[in-house]
């Protein structure tokens, strides 16, 4: 119990921290906001009104906690790109983006979980190779090249979807499911491939481990050994690798989002980094960083709960 | 063993391939990459244009030659700022410990736990984009990354007779650091590089596709394949060309990056 109040304890100081470096990186480049309401005509003593009135004028620690004291209540301020207040326009654009990347885990899972444990009992040098080769490639494709190469596959020679087509899910649920699903594929496929790995290598460094030799030599079949007594163990390591597929499948997303089309969260952090709307890319940062080290926050305890020889520190 | 061979000769071969490219980008291409022509506007692959034109009718091949170029410079820009800022942050770190070790540490925790993408965006967001930007950005997000390698080489290295040796024969601490115990690390360096280069390829292909890097008109393969999004129909080989070259000089760093960790 007091493991995870520490675990809390130190995220949210991280997530401070964070929100601070960025905060005064973008005060630093943002330029004079004062000046470019007012345009150039502007007299000084009008800036300055405008300055001390928009509280510019005050200590960067100030405006830092007037900021916070806004976005602990989801008020991240205005886009200066849309007519719209930071909330509003994100609201909507979140919810895309969790369920794009819902279904891009479940398929990560679904993929690579059966192909990894079964093809964890296969091992020869050549396959090995073949396979290690093969498994280069794949993580080397780069999202955007798959996510076209699905839009052309699927999308326009078999026309399994219309490629820019978003339906949003709360508005006709089975055509959204639809839709999603091959941004999802674009985003799980080299994800998968590289938790199949992971299982592999995972099940290779159990073999020699005590325990399965006394396994084997108390009349277990190799079948029996490899899925009942290895599997359990070799699958504890999976589950903080799994923290780092949350973090990029979030990530994979805001490429992803982009060659299809989904009007998410990336798409809007793309946006507003060309037009460097700030309010909305700080927004979004922190966002993305809550989401990241939450992940590996609750891996570290769930890991600490499944194999508790792992030490605290 | 054998493993290790494979891997290496083949991500030699495939490197080779995109160096001869980037080559003939430098030297000389057959068209001129940039230059417009309304006759061969969407021409599919032939002799006279072995990978097809595009939407304006410009040589797939010249600007695929080209943007290899581009990426490569791009690439030995990044990586150098980030394992020269890097491989100094590391050796000090290491080497001294202390609190400043433990900070550093903690901070580059906390970095590699974010997927390096999403790092390069918020640089580019603070900088704002374009190719020096770009560097400069993704330069910085690769510091960590050589920063935690070589500072636990130093951390191993120190305690090692060699070193106790050239304290007590009175070297000067600068000297031990850099002349002694850096050319130990060259091995993990190496590894290290391969590593980088491998994400700092994609990185730069990423931002130029989301716009955000290399600007029009400066050819380079992300950019290209954003712009062939809109044509997939009429002229998929630009989009097959460019694309297989990213992928080509992704996979070329990654299977020898795959060649250093077999030999460990």
């Amino acid at each position: 119990m007091k493991y995870v109040a520490k675990k809390i304890l130190v995220l949210f100081g991280t997530l401070v921290v964070l929100s601070f470096l960025v905060f005064v990186a973008f005060q630093a480049v943002k330029g004079d906001a004062a000046l470019s309401q007012l345009g150039d005509n502007a007299t000084k003593e009008q800036v300055e009104a405008l300055r001390e009135e928009l509280g510019l004028n005050d200590f960067i620690l100030v405006r830092y906690g007037r900021w916070l004291s806004g976005a602990v209540r989801g008020d991240f301020g205005n886009s200066s790109n849309y007519s719209m207040t930071v909330k509003e326009l994100m609201r909507d654009k979140i919810t895309v983006t969790v369920q794009l990347a819902m279904i891009s885990l479940g398929l990560i899972l679904l993929i690579g979980l059966p192909i990894g444990i079964a093809s964890s009992g296969i091992r020869s040098t050549a396959g090995d190779i073949a396979a290690g080769v093969f498994n280069q490639i794949v993580m080397a494709i780069p999202p955007f090249f798959l996510g076209i190469f699905i839009t052309w596959l699927c999308g326009l020679v078999l026309a399994w979807f219309t490629p820019g087509g978003y339906v949003s899910l709360s508005e006709n649920f089975k055509e959204g499911i639809h839709f999603l699903f091959f941004p999802a594929l674009a985003i799980a496929i080299p994800k998968a491939f590289m938790l199949i790995k992971f299982i592999r290598d995972s099940m290779a460094g159990q073999k020699s481990m005590g325990y399965v030799r006394t396994a084997r030599s108390k009349g277990n079949s190799h079948g029996r050994v490899l899925y009942k007594h290895m599997l359990k163990n070799a699958l504890i390591p999976v589950i903080t690798f799994f923290a780092m597929i949350v973090a990029e499948v979030f990530a994979g997303s805001i490429v992803i989002e982009q060659v299809f089309g989904v009007p998410g969260i990336g798409r809007l952090l793309v946006v507003s980094i060309a037009n460097r709307d700030f309010n909305v890319i700080l927004a979004i940062v922190l966002y993305i960083a809550v989401i990241v080290l939450t992940a590996n926050a609750v891996v570290d305890v769930l890991y600490h709960i499944l194999d508790p020889r792992v030490s605290l520190e | 063993m054998k493993r290790e061979k494979t891997y290496r000769i083949l991500g030699l071969a495939i490197l080779g391939i995109v160096f001869l490219f980037a080559l003939i980008g430098w030297i000389h291409t057959p068209y001129d990459p940039d230059k417009m022509n309304g006759q061969t506007k969407f021409l599919a692959p032939c002799l006279a244009h072995l990978f097809g034109c595009d939407q304006f009718g410009r040589d797939v091949f010249s600007r695929v030659a080209v943007g290899c170029g581009t990426t490569f410079l791009i690439s030995v820009a990044v990586v150098s700022i980030g394992a020269a800022l890097g491989t100094l942050l590391g050796a000090f770190s290491g080497y001294i410990g202390g609190a400043f070790d433990r900070i550093l540490m903690r901070i580059s925790d906390i970095i590699a736990s974010f997927p390096s993408i999403f790092l390069a965006l918020v640089m580019i967001g603070i900088i704002g984009t374009g190719t020096p930007n770009l560097i400069v950005s993704l330069g910085i997000v690769f510091i960590p990354t050589f920063a935690r390698v070589v500072r636990s080489e130093y951390v191993v290295q120190k305690e090692l007779d060699y070193v106790k040796h050239a304290k007590l024969m009175g070297t000067g601490i600068l000297r031990i650091m850099f002349i002694h115990i850096l050319p130990n690390c060259r091995r993990s360096l190496l590894s290290t590089l391969t590593i980088a280069f491998n994400s700092a390829v994609l990185a730069e292909a990423g931002m130029s596709f989301l716009g955000l890097g290399v600007q029009p008109p400066t050819a380079s393969l992300g950019r290209m394949l954003s712009e062939a999004q809109s044509n997939l129909l009429r002229a998929p080989w630009v989009a097959i060309f460019s694309g297989l070259f990213i992928l080509f000089a992704v996979l070329g760093f990654g299977l020898l990056a795959a060649s250093f960790s077999e030999r460990s």
